[in-house]
């Protein structure tokens, strides 16, 4: 089941990476579980763009979890936390999108200074949640997707249309027999009105 | 061509000489009875020039001489023929002269040892694009004297009889004053001279032959370099082994000849003041040789280098390209290579290109050294980019830049090429559904005609029926109204019968 855990949205300083903004989704894990799981993906999600050069992408697979991270020539960089089945271009697809409507909102001298909470992007929660299904939030996959049904109904199309020929092989030759006996019958017929009458 | 025709030419030049005795005034009949090789040498460089300014007539018959192919000449491979069009404009043609010249080495040695070296030293100068004598063709050519011919016609006669017999003519008229002694210490000391000699033909031709491989291959590395403006292939190797392969060619080519070079001035001229000429004349003719053999090398040389600037131009502008596309920050959402409709075929050999590009230019600038470095260093990068997965260790920021750009190139690589994949996969997909739409058309089709049968048939049961159905109400009409018929004559004849019964 692909689940998309948390992205963010970090301000990769020259030594340091700074949360700009950050959203979770931890409805599978426990209550009291919540907090600590949320403290350990910001730092993870801090290490990792500290580590990561500008202009990369990286997926870092990190005991049940995948860590796809982007960081921009800019120093502005995403990190989204999945499970290892959420597809690797879907998540970067994401975290582009994110990153592209973030630097439109927010200006970019905000980012190296402000704290979290004064951040004006509150979209993030949502993004998350649409993107928690990903086909429909991409459109390469829901294409791929579409494409596909309509392949499996074409299938069934071939199908079905084979098995109307089959029946109509049937009709013509039911067809054929009934058009021979009417033939027969129109000839009896005339023959029993030529011949003499009746006596 | 060329060749023939200067054979042609020289055979004219017999038939003037024997009959008109075209001799220039400094050869006297001594010298030329002593130095009939040289003579002869000079002869034909002195008549030959004399020829070639000549009347146009004597052109003409040249020409037509020289449309008689020889089979020999024929038979040659079209390598060595090819180059030999191509430096038309050059003078050297030793080629299959030498040839025929060593031919002529083999199969007249046994026959007429004088003649050999007759035919070592005057084969050169067809070079010097003057007139030969008849020896060059002993052996191979044959040849027609008649003058119908036209260019096209290669037909070959064997004319080696004629030929002998104007050489014994010939050597009959110049030897007629001869001093046996000199001729005898001539041809003392010729054999030396012409061993020289035949191994400084030797020679040449081994270096011309090389020199038309090289420039063979230069053209084949012309071609593959001019290609390479439009794309990148991985096979840019060939083009480095194949410019290595050709600078070593040169470079050994060079060495040969000045080693020619050396050789021919060894051929020191001797003290015999008698053959000082024919030396002089030997030697003249090693030069000149020499020295057509260097304008050769040098305009390979001169070719290569061109096309060597010519890539590094090509490469250049690619990298420029590949910068473009390919580097500093991704912007929008889809790669530059998905919507641009990226000049290379797939991403991936742009970051292997680029990765090649980068190696290239920051070690070594110019491509003219170190193509074996280079080579390594290709392999090295294709290695390191071609591991491609999507999951790849942290960077932890190594000091080599230079690997840092290839693990960019490769990361984002990853994600530009997965969307690569998955566009390609749906674009496959749609192209099937286009494909099994056009099938269930095609079997709609046949379908139809089923369908068509069908009715078909129904309207002909259709028809049957309603026939007889008519013909059953006509009967039935029929039917019917003669019973009443019947029934009254019937009743009729009963009440007759029953009349007469009673009465």
């Amino acid at each position: 089941m692909v689940k998309l855990f948390a992205a963010c949205v970090l301000h990769k300083g020259p030594d340091n990476a700074k949360i700009l903004k950050a959203a979770y989704d931890l409805q599978q894990f426990g209550f009291f579980q919540r907090g600590s799981v949320q403290e350990f993906m910001a730092f993870t999600s801090k290490i990792i763009t500290e580590r990561s050069n500008e202009c990369s992408r990286q997926s870092v697979k990190e005991q049940d979890y995948m860590c796809h991270v982007y960081v921009r020539s800019d120093n502005l960089a995403g990190v989204a936390i999945t499970d290892h089945e959420y597809p690797y271009r879907v998540a970067h697809n994401m975290l582009n999108q994110v990153l592209d409507d973030f630097a439109a909102k927010v200006p970019s001298h905000f980012w190296p200074v402000t704290e979290e909470s004064a951040i004006p992007y509150t979209e993030l929660p949502n993004t998350l949640a649409k993107w928690q299904n990903p086909r429909e939030a991409d459109s390469l996959t829901r294409v791929q997707e579409e494409v596909e049904e309509t392949k499996i109904i074409l299938h069934k199309t071939i199908n079905a249309v084979l098995e109307r020929g089959e029946k109509l092989d049937d009709l013509v030759s039911k067809s054929e027999n009934l058009s021979l006996q009417s033939k027969t019958f129109y000839k009896t017929a005339r023959k029993t009105n030529s011949c003499c009458s009746f006596g | 061509m060329t060749a023939r025709r200067r054979r042609a030419g020289s055979e004219s030049y017999l038939d003037d000489t024997t009959t008109t005795t075209i001799v220039p005034g400094v050869i006297t009949t001594t010298t030329t009875s002593t130095l009939t090789p040289a003579s002869q040498l000079t002869q034909s460089v002195g008549v030959g020039s004399v020829q070639w300014s000549s009347s146009p007539s004597d052109h003409q018959a040249y020409y037509k001489k020289t449309d008689r192919a020889t089979p020999d000449q024929t038979t040659l491979p079209i390598q060595q023929q090819h180059p030999q069009h191509h430096w038309s404009s050059h003078t050297t043609t030793t080629l299959p002269l030498q040839q025929h010249h060593w031919s002529s080495h083999t199969t007249t040695t046994t026959q007429q040892p004088y003649y050999n070296p007759q035919g070592a030293t005057n084969t050169p100068l067809q070079p010097s694009a003057t007139s030969y004598t008849p020896t060059d063709w002993c052996g191979g050519l044959t040849y027609n004297p008649s003058t119908s011919l036209d260019d096209g016609d290669m037909a070959s006669r064997d004319r080696t009889q004629e030929y002998a017999r104007i050489v014994r003519s010939q050597q009959g008229s110049y030897t007629n004053g001869t001093l046996p002694q000199q001729q005898q210490q001539q041809q003392g000391k010729r054999p030396r001279d012409l061993r020289q000699y035949k191994d400084f033909m030797q020679r040449s031709k081994l270096i011309g032959r090389n020199i038309s491989s090289t420039y063979a291959k230069l053209e084949k590395l012309t071609h593959l370099a001019k290609k390479r403006s439009l794309f990148d292939d991985s096979s840019d190797r060939e083009i480095q082994e194949l410019t290595g392969i050709i600078r070593h060619d040169l470079t050994s080519l060079t060495k040969q000849l000045g080693d020619l070079r050396n050789r021919s001035r060894v051929v020191a001229p001797n003290s015999n003041s008698n053959i000082n000429n024919n030396i002089a004349h030997l030697q003249k003719h090693s030069s000149n040789l020499v020295g057509s053999l260097q304008t050769k090398v040098a305009f390979i040389t001169q070719k290569f280098k061109d096309i060597l600037e010519v890539r590094t131009e090509n490469l250049k502008k690619q990298a420029e390209r590949r910068e473009q596309f390919t580097g500093g920050v991704v912007s929008g959402e889809l790669p530059p290579g998905a919507v641009a409709g990226h000049h290379q075929g797939s991403v991936l050999l742009a970051a292997e290109a680029a990765a090649e590009s980068y190696a290239m230019m920051s070690p070594s600038n110019h491509n003219n050294q170190n193509t074996h470095q280079q080579q390594q260093q290709q392999q090295q990068n294709q290695h390191e980019s071609g591991g491609k997965g999507g999951e790849v260790a942290i960077n932890l920021g190594n000091g080599n830049a230079y690997q840092q750009q290839l693990q960019l190139m490769e990361e984002q690589d990853t994600y530009l090429q997965s969307r690569a994949d998955t566009m390609k996969t749906i674009e496959s997909t749609i192209v099937e559904l286009g494909q099994m739409f056009t099938q269930l058309a095609t079997m709609v089709k046949e379908q139809e005609e089923l369908v068509q049968s069908i009715g078909a048939n129904v309207e002909d049961a259709e028809l049957n029926v309603e026939g007889a159905h008519s013909e059953l109400l006509k009967y039935f009409k029929s039917v019917s109204s003669n019973r009443m018929l019947m029934i009254k004559i019937l009743k009729q004849l009963v009440l007759l019968y029953l009349e007469r019964i009673v009465f």
